[in-house]
């Protein structure tokens, strides 16, 4: 198990109170075909710049895990003629394909929602990120559709009470990632409120991958296409011969 | 896994029972287990690739196989095919991809069921009654025949214009690709109704076409579309060759009738279903894919 190690001192203005120091159980997750889902632990602790943390001081945490962006089309069905079909479309650009929000208490009882949106944090901020000017009540809806498809799908997930806090400082979260979570680079951001403003953040980044044999294959699928679909051809065409022989009646 | 190796068995058990290739049962039933459509129909071609090799060799040792018509059968379908794959990415990526392959099959086996169960029971209360039943014979020459671009087909002893066999091939190959079926269903009726090729060869050379036009749906998946896969395909091979010597065996000891009527009883269904699944009220009306409709 390696160790990823990180530093952060206070980001944020006017707060240089407090920083984070925050470790993830492993910065690679290896998705082989026997994958059903993985666990990553991060561990932190909030540290005073100077002296001593203040007496007065409530925290809450907020870590964000993201999966690499990309561009989707949300379709809705609808009854046409009595059979249903995809009917309007809205794309969505430049979307995680995978985020877990995880807090210590649930994110509109942690800070107001301005402070929430300007962060970035939470699941509606993805929606929020990729408007392309005021939406009307129909881009609401298909907002509202893609993230439940999303959350339905372990594509999104929300935990509420994901993150404790062992002591006074120090801090836990158990991430769990989905058997269907999508290859490429990740990026954790943990955020610390202190009494509902934030206080300090920091950001990491973890890999998931397909190594062996899954590599091989996926990587085939894709950038050989051609390839690939000549081998797929040989293996029919060897079965096929083999069964006629193995299963020949003279 | 192990229900797509059963799947894959099964299939292969129905196709050897009844002399089919089973494209138009397999696709469907990993459509109802959770497949995506694209992902089924693309690798199916791949199994068909398997199940038909067997066959073409069995029937090239004794002489089934007219090469000639069979090979130009299998150069139409690669163009019917080639078209057909493009259609395919058209339709994904406007998110009409499932629709159209629904709509397709519930015509398509609603109506081939039928016909089989309406022939296939005739057929029982014909034979019940004591009467041999009257086979419908094949008329005489009709426009096919006139058309012009003669071309010679000898070991089928056919004397026919090129353009039906040409459209033929491309017909099958292009609804093949599209649906994840060979096509056998459709070729060896008309194989023998509209072209008069002798049945001693219909067989193995629609084998030797759907081996042909299948092998080029899989590359053209591949290249353009990335859809096959290749681990579920090979679940899918191992277990339909096995799957088809049984019900071969068991094929053999069953009369001709009522294994019509079964099968037709089992497209009907399979057409039924693929209807239910159009118009009932899904439970999510949304759907998210990537720009080019791949599921994320």
């Amino acid at each position: 198990m390696s160790l990823a190690l990180a530093l952060f001192a206070a980001a944020l203005p006017g707060a240089a109170d407090e920083r984070l120091v925050t470790s993830l159980s492993e910065d690679v997750v290896s998705v082989t075909s026997s994958f059903t889902g993985a666990e990553i632990v991060l561990f932190g602790t909030v540290e005073p710049v100077s002296d001593v943390l203040r007496a007065d001081a409530a925290y809450d945490v907020v870590v964000e895990i993201s999966g690499p962006p990309e561009d989707v089309v949300a379709r809705r069905q609808e009854r046409f003629l009595g059979i249903w079909l995809n009917r309007r479309a809205e794309t969505f650009e430049g979307v995680p394909s995978f985020q877990a929000v995880l807090s210590t208490r649930p994110l509109d009882a942690i800070a107001p929602p301005e402070v929430l949106a300007e962060l970035g944090l939470g699941l509606e901020s993805i929606v929020a990120a990729a408007r392309r000017g005021e939406p009307g009540p129909e881009r609401e809806a298909f907002e509202a559709g893609f993230l439940h498809v999303m959350e339905t799908s372990d594509h999104y997930a929300v935990y509420d009470e994901g993150v404790t806090f062992l002591s006074r400082s120090l801090f836990r979260a158990d991430v769990p990632l989905p058997a269907t979570v999508p290859i490429g680079d990740y990026s954790v951001e943990v955020t610390l409120f202190r009494n509902g403003a934030p206080a300090a953040q920091g950001t990491s980044s973890l890999h998931v991958g397909k190594f062996g044999f899954e590599q091989l294959v996926t990587e085939a699928a894709h950038d050989r296409g051609f390839l690939y679909g000549l081998a797929t051809v040989a293996l029919a065409l060897f079965t096929g011969w083999l069964a006629g022989v193995i299963f020949r009646r003279e | 896994m192990f229900l797509i190796l059963a799947m894959g068995a099964a299939v292969g058990f129905l196709s050897g029972l009844f002399g089919i290739g089973g494209g138009f049962l397999l696709t469907p039933l990993l459509i109802f287990s959770g497949v995506p459509s694209a992902i089924a129909v693309a690798t199916v071609s791949s199994q068909i690739v398997a199940s038909s090799t067997s066959g073409t060799l069995a029937h090239m040792r004794r002489k089934g196989v007219d090469l000639k018509l069979g090979l130009t059968l299998f150069a139409a379908g690669s163009v019917g095919s080639g078209i057909g794959v493009w259609v395919y990415a058209a339709l994904r990526s406007v998110g009409q991809l499932d629709l159209v392959i629904g709509v397709i099959y519930v015509l398509m086996l609603s109506f081939v069921g039928i016909v089989m169960l309406n022939e296939s029971v005739r057929a029982m209360v014909a034979a019940r009654r004591g009467r041999t039943p009257v086979l419908r014979r094949p008329g005489t020459r009709g426009w096919i025949h006139r058309l012009p671009l003669k071309v010679r087909f000898r070991q089928s002893r056919l004397y026919v214009s090129i353009i039906p066999v040409l459209a033929l091939g491309a017909a099958i190959g292009f609804l093949g690709t599209l649906l994840g079926i060979g096509g056998g269903f459709i070729m060896v009726p008309a194989l023998i109704y509209l072209l008069r090729v002798p049945t001693s060869v219909v067989i193995g050379t629609t084998l030797l076409q759907t081996l042909g036009s299948m092998a080029v749906t899989t590359i053209l998946q591949a290249t353009t579309n990335h859809t096959v896969d290749i681990v579920l395909g090979a679940m899918l091979m191992v277990g339909g060759v096995v799957g088809a010597q049984f019900g071969a065996q068991v094929g053999q000891r069953l009369r001709g009738e009522t294994l019509r009527a079964l099968l037709g009883l089992l497209v009907l269904s399979v057409g039924l279903r693929f209807a239910y699944d159009l118009v009932a009220t899904p439970s999510e009306v949304y759907s998210v894919t990537t720009l080019a409709g791949a599921g994320l």
